[in-house]
């Protein structure tokens, strides 16, 4: 009977307390603070706030196209002869989507750039960059990023910014972001054209191509404070589109997420890397 | 039932508190009057940006009614969703185009969307605030690009007053042209049909009536689910797979997706012919012939439709006139949907 009477005033406890903390994610709120949970609902004080002293600096990644094992100088409207088959390619458009970046520090922990979407496309010149200023002062050891769109964002509705469909890198027939658009000349292939549009962010049936890159500093701590920023230069390999040997005549087109655009994006993102960092 | 109180308590509490808090509003649908107890939340929350007005649900109406947003303005979205027949282009097995183009797919209804998951016969589309885009920039609809679209919002006064009153941004963006189709479309509400009537208890069934809804229920609402009509998951019932169309495989490329297409709604049905993702069947009577008969495609088509439900003519007297009290009058005809 005890039992009965204490389990009785147990859960009636428990129900009442779960009513009124209402169950949420408790965490830090205030996105100006360096700890700050986007889903966290309630705020239980924990928030760490930048040292003020270090103040803020800026994070700059440099995305220099290359193409091929010897890395040759890549541009637009040039052409270049596949790594594999000798096929004639030119491109005339390559964009991609960069998101969600992150900077670790020392204790394992992530800064995120909120909003974090950004389109590059490469044009007459062939090293685009991002810059991202008022990065917290501290020191870090890795950068982290997507290649590709969340697929939150690709389910959420109508987007602005550089997730704004007027940016031609949206599937408005079946909805979703293309995350990368290579499209060009090859005369081999069917129409004389390559049009690869890589995208697909479900986990069902295999059509996940977000590519997730880390790229740690080789064991060193990159500071930011206000007279130090830290500068990325990334090789990005265009040849990677057929890494493996696919041919263009084989496979001149990708237009929807499937088995085909995860293979290529997962080739393409792989092509990415770290090729220098600087801390001044 | 003293003692299972706190457990009750304790399930309610998980439940009361879990919900969902996100920061967003939910859908007014009450602007137009209250939807029915019986129909399920809509599925759609909108963006704190996109809060629902009635100048904003104005302004979307307004933008369905242009014919300045295609290519050679001619075409609104009007053109092929006429609310007289409940948004769908009465008579045409495929709508027709800026120039005069052809599309592949008969138009469906528009009205209830806040409950459709996704959008078109494939469901290629996951969020009702990017529908319009496929119309709007499709080349056998009205063909236009964004930036035109801006270019011509942007410069007509009328335009720039009433997106400044609604949005309250300097300049229109494709983002507020898309939220405001949103607010229109997501208050298209068809829900006072006699069938709903008689659901409130405001009017009684004919015995041909009653027995028509016990044969919808035994036969057809496992995918034509009271009360939106629908379930809208994907289904092939044996309208065949063409190398023109091959349905949700479209979107999945999924072998058991081919010839599946999205579950209709049968509100309205009456109004809405031909039918069918194709517009190959004309009639209502045609429709139910079509259950009633054995299909020959066996690997495809739905196992429970494949035998067919060999109706006799009674029995399929008594399904159609069911399936006539789901017309809404008060929905085709209410002004405050239509044309200014
Ligand atoms: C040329 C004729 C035409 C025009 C113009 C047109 N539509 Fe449609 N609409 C269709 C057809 C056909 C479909 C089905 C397409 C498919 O499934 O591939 C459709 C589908 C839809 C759907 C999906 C309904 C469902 O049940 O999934 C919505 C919503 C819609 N249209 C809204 C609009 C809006 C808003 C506009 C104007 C911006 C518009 N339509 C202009 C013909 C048209
Ligand atoms: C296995 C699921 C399923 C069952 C059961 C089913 N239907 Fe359907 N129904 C569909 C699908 C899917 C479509 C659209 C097919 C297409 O366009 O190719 C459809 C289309 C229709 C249409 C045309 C709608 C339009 O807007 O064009 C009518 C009318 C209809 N069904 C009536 C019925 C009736 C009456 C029954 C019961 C006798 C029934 N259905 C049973 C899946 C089903």
């Amino acid at each position: 009977m005890k039992t009965i009477k204490t389990t009785y005033i147990l859960f009636s406890l428990l129900a009442v307390a779960i009513i009124f903390s209402g169950c949420r994610k408790e965490g830090c709120t205030d996105p100006e603070a360096i700890n700050y949970n986007s889903k966290a609902k309630k705020d239980d004080g924990s928030c760490e706030y930048a040292d003020p002293e270090l103040g803020e600096g800026t994070l700059s990644i440099m995305f220099d196209h290359r193409w091929g094992m010897n890395q040759a100088e890549f541009s637009m409207n040039t052409t270049f002869t596949h790594p594999g088959t000798s096929e004639e390619i030119t491109f005339t458009t390559l964009n991609y989507y960069i998101s969600n970046i992150k900077l670790q520090r020392p204790d394992g922990s992530w800064w995120k750039e909120t909003e974090s979407y950004h389109l590059i496309e490469v044009d007459e010149n062939s090293t685009p960059s991002l810059t991202i200023a008022n990065v917290p002062g501290g020191n870090y050891t890795a950068v982290q990023y997507m290649i590709g769109v969340d697929s939150l964002r690709n389910v959420s509705g109508a987007q602005t910014g550089a997730l704004s469909p007027s940016k031609d890198m949206f599937w408005n027939w079946n909805t979703g972001y293309i995350f990368v658009k290579a499209e060009g000349d090859a005369d081999v292939a069917e129409n004389g054209i390559f049009r690869y549009h890589l995208g697909g962010f479900r986990n069902e049936n295999q059509t996940n191509a977000i590519q997730i890159k880390t790229h740690a500093f080789l064991g060193e701590e990159l500071e930011i404070n206000n007279s130090k920023n830290i500068d990325i230069r990334l090789i990005v390999n265009a040849a990677r589109f057929w890494h493996g040997g696919l041919s263009l005549t084989e496979r001149p087109t990708i237009h929807m997420p499937g088995e085909a655009a995860v293979n290529m994006a997962t080739n393409f993102g792989d092509g990415f890397i770290l090729a220098e960092f600087s801390n001044d | 039932m003293g003692r299972f109180f706190p457990i009750i308590l304790f399930c309610c509490a998980l439940v009361i508190s879990c919900k969902k808090q996100k920061n967003i509003t939910p859908l007014q649908t009450g602007l137009f009057g209250e939807v029915p107890a019986y129909f399920p939340e809509p599925v759609y929350t909108f963006q704190t940006d996109n809060s629902f007005s009635k100048s904003g649900f104005e302004l979307g109406r307004k933008l369905f009614f242009d014919i300045n947003l295609s290519k050679d303005n001619s075409i609104s979205c009007a053109s092929c969703h006429f609310q007289h027949a409940a948004f769908s282009d009465p008579g045409l097995a495929v709508s027709v185009g800026v120039f005069g183009r052809s599309g592949r797919r008969n138009s469906p209804p528009l009205f209830n969307l806040a409950w459709h998951p996704a959008f078109m016969w494939d469901g290629g589309i996951n969020h009702i605030e990017v529908m319009p885009l496929a119309p709007l920039l499709d080349e056998h609809e009205m063909d236009m690009t964004l930036q035109e679209l801006l270019e011509y919002l942007n410069n007509e006064t009328e335009y720039q007053t009433l997106f400044k009153e609604v949005f309250n941004r300097s300049e229109i963006t494709d983002q507020d042209l898309l939220y405001a189709f949103s607010q229109y479309m997501a208050l298209l509400i068809s829900a006072d049909s006699r069938y709903d009537q008689y659901v409130q208890g405001k009017t009684s069934f004919s015995t041909s009536e009653q027995n028509g809804l016990a044969l919808f229920n035994q036969h057809c609402s496992n995918c034509h689910n009271p009360p939106l009509f629908s379930t809208f998951s994907y289904a092939n019932n044996g309208i065949g797979v063409t190398e023109n169309d091959q349905g949700r495989y479209e979107i999945t490329l999924q072998e058991e997706d081919k010839g599946k297409f999205k579950i209709p709604s049968l509100r309205n049905i009456n109004l809405t012919y031909p039918y069918m993702h194709d517009g190959s069947i004309s009639t209502l009577e045609e429709v139910i012939d079509h259950y009633s008969k054995p299909k020959s495609d066996s690997t495809h088509v739905s196992p429970e439709l494949r035998p067919g439900f060999n109706f006799s003519s009674k029995e399929k007297q008594e399904l159609l006139s069911f399936l006539n009290t789901l017309t809404d009058e008060e929905f085709i005809t209410n002004k405050a949907y239509g044309e200014k």
